[in-house]
């Protein structure tokens, strides 16, 4: 049924359209795409001569999709910029603390160390991160974005160099999910100059990072190369004091070489890298009892636990620039390998009255039967009977994700009137391959111990997406106005394919055609502030098995905002609402143990009305000549409730009732941060405040009525500058060392992470 | 000018997006027979089949009278196990003969039995108040496969010394392993007098007390869990009976208020999720499992320690029990009932224009039934000696759950309970 591993790119005649289309055009000089300097939302320091040179280059900002700018932005839309500099004041390894500066995003949080994030923008639910685009030099970066989109795969955040969010009609151009938006990761440029960096840092729990990178170029040609090293003990404590921390690595090279004419510049850049992680995680926590005592403490049963994955990818892009236009063409393959070992549940009986998911266990250990599974799972019982055998699974799954994509970017003036155009069109492939299997183990004397039965495939199948997607958006300027209008179309070919034995007719294959508009003005009310007001289509595809029936989710999504930008001061204050004609969910073994026999099975919500107000404010106070004291708060409101009344097996969501709140959306999110800097040192301070958020909506579920603990965390960095020898850092991740339950998913309380200490040198060249 | 040609221009573009979006979406696809397990059901129905009278006519004459029944039972099994440990403690004080004795423990196992065998009715009626809060109630009376005789054994000793961990003892508060006619059949028809814990789990002074104080101990606790389970059986009649029980709720369910569904067919499917335990438990847990075609607890071979009832020997009269409790349910009327309405699934089939089906699942109820009678010993015994025939037992329980899951469902647009959603075979 699926012809596999096809690496049919389909591209050439595509870039060629293009290039040939375009090369005749557009005699009128502007200043299209580069928009010169590095100032942002976060941070504005003033920069070197080299620095804002190297940000010029017009190919690298490409790679953005916002980009850097020091004056007013005038999309409609929220966008956020947090640059390396920024990225650098607390040296975070975890994109959860830092889209913590970012308004309008909800996170729910799992491991403590943001492994597996899970990401939503604008109240869209978080759960891995799979209703955004998340982008790596503008490239689809999730394992199989359209055929199982759960964003397993996170490239390492401390090598980026810009971390971009974008909320609002433009995520038009970045599909396929265009409910929430995207977030764009930014890796190491070639700048033009030879260069380098060694990053050394230990900390708590045998914290380690090696991080460094060579950068070098002559005449037209530049490469660079990087490496990351990151590894702790990790926080939790198993009964038999092995390790629970990861060991990642990451590796990234790139060759570009400049042609540059007359009439053309062209730039051609190859970029290869490497990634790794294998990490003692689990999806099971703890009771909330046990949590009380100890929330660190991990259970007998969790000891095998194992994520173990590579990624590989490659990416070739040609850049195209003329007088009034650019024309970027991305070429990319990933592959993601990954083994996930970890406690699925106990065995099952087939007896109903006597199965329980782990989530019902932790939730109420002491219930009847619970009890015993709950002395096993934690060792204090040996199991006895077939029923308190536990099962230990491991997913293995291989994806690629593969495309070509052109972007053009096309000043003109028409009809008397000045268009931006935004063109782009992509194929795109991506394919999952499951092979789960099981195995039986028995707790003796706190100790996992094979019972001895074969290992059981429980699922193999293969999931593939074939896509084409297209995009048109054109801006008219007209005094203080500009209106801008677009549309994308995605052209979904699937296929799903059971590979057990015996299971040959089990297969689908869907055709989906969607069209989504966007539309969007902009008020400039002076130079420096401007009003704007868009509406465009949400989309999310549905994954290649499932069934027909269940809908893809779309929505109708309305913003309006107001937006002050200054060299020292930045306002923006953006009302959202999201009119979800139908919300869906997948169930994953992150979700829920219910999901186990049902995996990757979708959901349908029905109607969904999600709105909310996104605030920022930053600003940056001269205490003296030589001092600044940055400051900056983000709030983000959000309200997200069921319209319909429904039952669901899903396990976030029960028996719903029309006016229940969706699962994970904490009402009010607030982050302070401020600080104080000279030019040989810093001071940073970051406090943020999340409102508590339930776990489940109806009732019915496991964790009916459940909330996670609000929860205050301070970070805390400082850095002191030796010029010629390198700068020293410190940092304190959860100052006040505080504790809370930050969800019980997948099964049983979670912690956020304790207070961590990290010292660390750093030398650039 | 160039504003009006602007507003032209954007009013142009407004009206091509939004026409485009909303004409030109669409959606194909194509499944091979095997996709979402070949079942083509779509959730609704409509029939003109008076769902009403089949719920009307299973609560009132077979789930109710089945309940009903099995509650008198286990006032009589309360009464006889008190009977037989009066006459134990007789015999030890030298007032009782030991046929006395015996004959009375052997009408105490009888009544067992017989408990047992309609209990093995209800867990085919698995409804209302033993289906909720975790099926608890259902594993007070009967928690198997949760079984654990060394957890019996040390409530013996907690029970007779009359406090655990220094609290009076109250079997109330104990894990269900420890009671319910699982326990009791430990209690009456285990022969071996030692402890079955390890030496780290042992009962504290077992070892220490002779034979007859062993006896005594054991009956003594099991009239504690025969009061128990009568206890429990009387809650589960009350949470059943009334104008508020579970079986007003399925009167009800015709769009009446006082009803837990939102209309009568929910309720027909909660019945039919009841009957899959023939499904998941009968045929998967209570034979397949023992047959190594699941994993068990002998890497598969034939295993005749992991069959249900392991002292009493009861494991085929329990799977007799479920198919009758399935007929029942099926034809709407109980072997020994002489209900005038005998409305039941074969009817709504036969409504439904799948006579065929009807007749073919009845048929392969009787078949399964004429199997299990046929054997000449016990199962355990038989599965040893010959695992064939207990394979054909397993391949005519598959014969009526196969036809259960696909042209029951389908034909009657009811859902497959998600415990039978898969397939272990």
């Amino acid at each position: 049924m699926i012809n596999k591993n096809k690496v049919a790119f389909k591209l050439s005649a595509l870039t060629l359209a293009f290039s040939v289309a375009f090369n005749g055009v557009a005699q009128e000089q502007s200043d299209a795409g580069t928009n010169k300097t590095s100032t942002n939302e976060t941070s504005t320091n003033e920069i070197s001569a080299d620095e804002a040179n190297k940000q010029d280059d017009a190919y690298n900002q490409r790679m953005l999709i916002i980009g850097a700018r020091e004056k007013l932005n005038t999309e409609a839309g929220s966008a956020t910029v947090i640059d390396e500099e920024a990225l650098e004041k607390f040296e975070y390894d975890d994109i959860h603390r830092i889209l913590a500066q970012v308004p309008g995003i909800n996170i729910r949080q799992e491991d403590g160390y943001g492994l597996r994030p899970n990401i939503g923008f604008r109240g869209v639910t978080p759960e891995r991160s799979k209703k955004i685009n998340i982008l790596e030099d503008g490239i689809l970066i999730g394992p199989a974005p359209y055929s199982a989109p759960a964003a397993y795969y996170f490239p390492m955040v401390s090598r980026l160099t810009s971390v971009e969010v974008f909320k609002g009609p433009s995520a038009i151009l970045y599909g396929p999910n265009t409910v929430a938006g995207t977030l764009n990761l930014q890796t190491r440029q070639i700048s033009g100059y030879s260069e380098g960096m060694i990053d050394l840092s230990v900390g708590s729990d045998g914290y380690r990072k090696t991080h460094g990178y060579v950068m070098q170029s002559k005449g037209n040609l530049g490469f660079l190369f990087e490496g990351l090293n990151t590894q702790t003990d990790g926080f939790k404590e198993l009964p038999d004091g092995a390790d629970t921390g990861f060991d990642k690595n990451d590796f990234i090279t790139k060759v570009r070489y400049d042609l540059n004419g007359q009439d053309y510049d062209q730039v051609f850049e190859v970029k290869l890298g490497y990634a790794d992680e294998v990490s003692d995680e689990t999806y099971l926590g703890l009771t909330d009892a046990d949590f009380a005592v100890n929330p660190y403490r991990r259970y007998a049963a969790t000891q095998l636990g194992k994520m173990d994955w590579e990624h590989e990818q490659f990416q070739f892009n040609h850049f195209l620039e003329g007088k009034s236009f650019d024309l970027t063409t991305r070429v990319y393959r990933n592959n993601f390998e990954r083994a996930w070992r970890k406690i699925n549940n106990f065995r099952q009986s087939g007896n109903p009255a006597t199965q329980r998911s782990l989530q019902e266990i932790l939730q109420s250990p002491e219930d009847g039967i619970n009890a015993i599974y709950y002395q096993v799972l934690t060792g204090e019982k040996d199991s006895e009977g077939l029923f308190e055998q536990l099962l230990i699974g491991t997913n293995d799954r291989s994806f690629y994700s593969q495309g070509v994509q052109s972007d053009l970017r096309w000043k003109l003036d028409w009809a008397d009137l000045s268009h931006d155009l935004k063109i782009g069109i992509r194929y795109h492939e991506d394919e999952i391959e499951r092979n789960h299997t099981e195995d039986s183990f028995d707790m003796r004397s706190g100790q996992l111990v094979s019972t001895g039965n074969s290992t059981e495939l429980t699922t193999a199948n293969t999931e593939l997406s074939e896509v084409w997607s297209v995009y048109l958006q054109d801006t008219l300027n007209f005094d203080e106005w500009e209106f801008t209008f677009g549309i994308r179309g995605e052209f979904i070919d699937s296929f799903y394919q059971n590979n057990l034995a015996g299971q040959e007719n089990d297969w689908l294959k869907k055709s989906t055609t969607v069209w989504l508009p966007g539309a969007s003005v902009f008020y400039s009310l002076d130079s420096q502030s401007g009003l704007f007001m868009g509406v465009h289509r949400g989309f999310i595809p549905t994954s290649p098995k499932q069934a027909p029936e269940i809908d893809i989710e779309e929505s109708i999504n309305l913003e309006l905002g107001y937006r002050y930008h200054s060299p020292n001061t930045q306002v923006d204050l953006v009302g959202f609402m999201s009119d979800f004609k139908n919300l869906t969910e997948s169930c994953t073994a992150s979700t829920s143990s219910a999901c186990f026999s049902i995996i990757d099975q979708q959901f349908n919500a029905g109607k969904v009305d999600v709105y909310g107000l996104e605030a920022s404010f930053a600003h940056r106070f001269g205490l003296t000549k030589s001092i600044d004291f940055p400051f900056s708060v983000v709030y983000t409101y959000t309200n997200a409730e069921f319209q319909e009344t429904f039952s669901s097996d899903f396990a976030l969501w029960g028996n719903v009732t029309a006016g229940d709140p969706v699962p994970y959306l904490p009402e009010n999110q607030l982050t302070i941060s401020f600080g104080l800097e000279a030019a040989k040192w810093r001071t940073n301070l970051l406090a943020r405040y999340t409102n508590s958020m339930f776990e489940a909506a109806g009732t019915d579920v496991a964790l009916s009525g459940v909330s996670t603990d609000s929860l205050m965390v301070v970070d805390f960095s400082a850095a002191y500058d030796f010029t010629k020898f390198g700068s020293l850092y410190l940092k304190v991740d959860n100052l006040s060392d505080e504790t809370k339950i930050i969800s019980r998913r997948p099964f049983g309380a979670r912690p956020s992470k304790p207070r961590q200490v990290f010292l660390g040198y750093k030398y650039r060249w | 000018m160039k504003k009006r040609f602007l507003l032209q221009q954007t009013a142009l573009s407004v009206s091509l997006v939004l026409y485009m979006s909303a004409c030109s979406d669409s959606s194909s696809s194509s499944a091979g027979s095997g996709f979402n397990g070949g079942s083509g059901n779509g959730g609704g129905v409509v029939t003109e089949f008076d769902e009403s009278t089949l719920v009307a006519n299973l609560t009132n004459n077979v789930i109710t009278p089945t309940f009903q029944n099995f509650g008198s039972l286990t006032t009589q099994l309360h009464q006889s196990v008190d009977q037989y440990c009066n006459l134990e403690k007789s015999f030890n004080a030298g007032n009782a003969t030991e046929q006395a004795r015996d004959d009375q423990k052997l009408l105490t196992q009888n009544q067992w039995k017989d408990s047992m065998s309609e209990w093995q009715k209800i867990e085919v009626m698995q409804l209302g108040p033993l289906i909720t809060d975790q099926s608890s109630l259902r594993n007070k009376i009967y928690s198997w496969p949760v079984v654990n005789t060394c957890a019996v054994d040390q409530d013996v000793t907690f029970f007779n010394e009359g406090t655990i961990n220094g609290a009076p003892y109250d079997i109330k508060q104990r894990v269900v392993t420890r009671r319910g006619l699982d326990a009791l059949e430990y209690l009456l028809f285990n022969t071996v007098l030692d402890h079955s814990c390890t030496a780290s789990t042992a009962p504290a002074g077992w070892d220490s007390l002779t034979d007859n104080q062993r006896r005594e101990w054991r009956c003594q606790f099991a009239t504690e869990v025969a009061k128990d389970v009568a206890d429990n059986t009387q809650v589960l009649l009350d949470g059943w009976s009334g104008s508020g029980g579970y079986a007003q709720s399925l009167l009800n369910a015709a769009s009446q208020p006082g009803s837990d569904f939102a209309n009568v067919h929910e309720a027909v499917n909660r019945i039919s999720d009841a009957m899959f335990y023939v499904d998941s438990v009968t045929k998967d847990a209570k034979l397949g499992v023992p047959l190594g075609i699941s994993d068990n607890s002998c890497q598969q071979n034939i295993c005749p320690q992991d069959l249900e009832s392991q002292f009493a020997n009861q494991s085929l009269a329990n799977i007799r029990s479920n198919l009758v409790s399935l007929k029942a349910l099926f034809t709407g009327e109980l072997a020994t009932g002489n209900a005038s309405d005998t409305t039941g699934f074969d009817d709504f089939l036969v409504e439904e224009g799948a006579q065929t089906t009807a007749t073919e699942i009845l048929g392969a109820i009787d078949a399964a039934i004429a199997n299990v009678d046929a054997y000449q010993e016990n199962l355990s015994d038989t599965i040893q000696s010959d695992a064939t025939q207990v394979q054909a037992t397993h391949a005519q329980v598959k014969a009526i759950t196969d036809q259960l899951k696909e042209d029951f469902i389908n034909q009657l647009s009811l859902e497959l309970p998600a415990s039978s959603a898969g397939d272990n075979d």
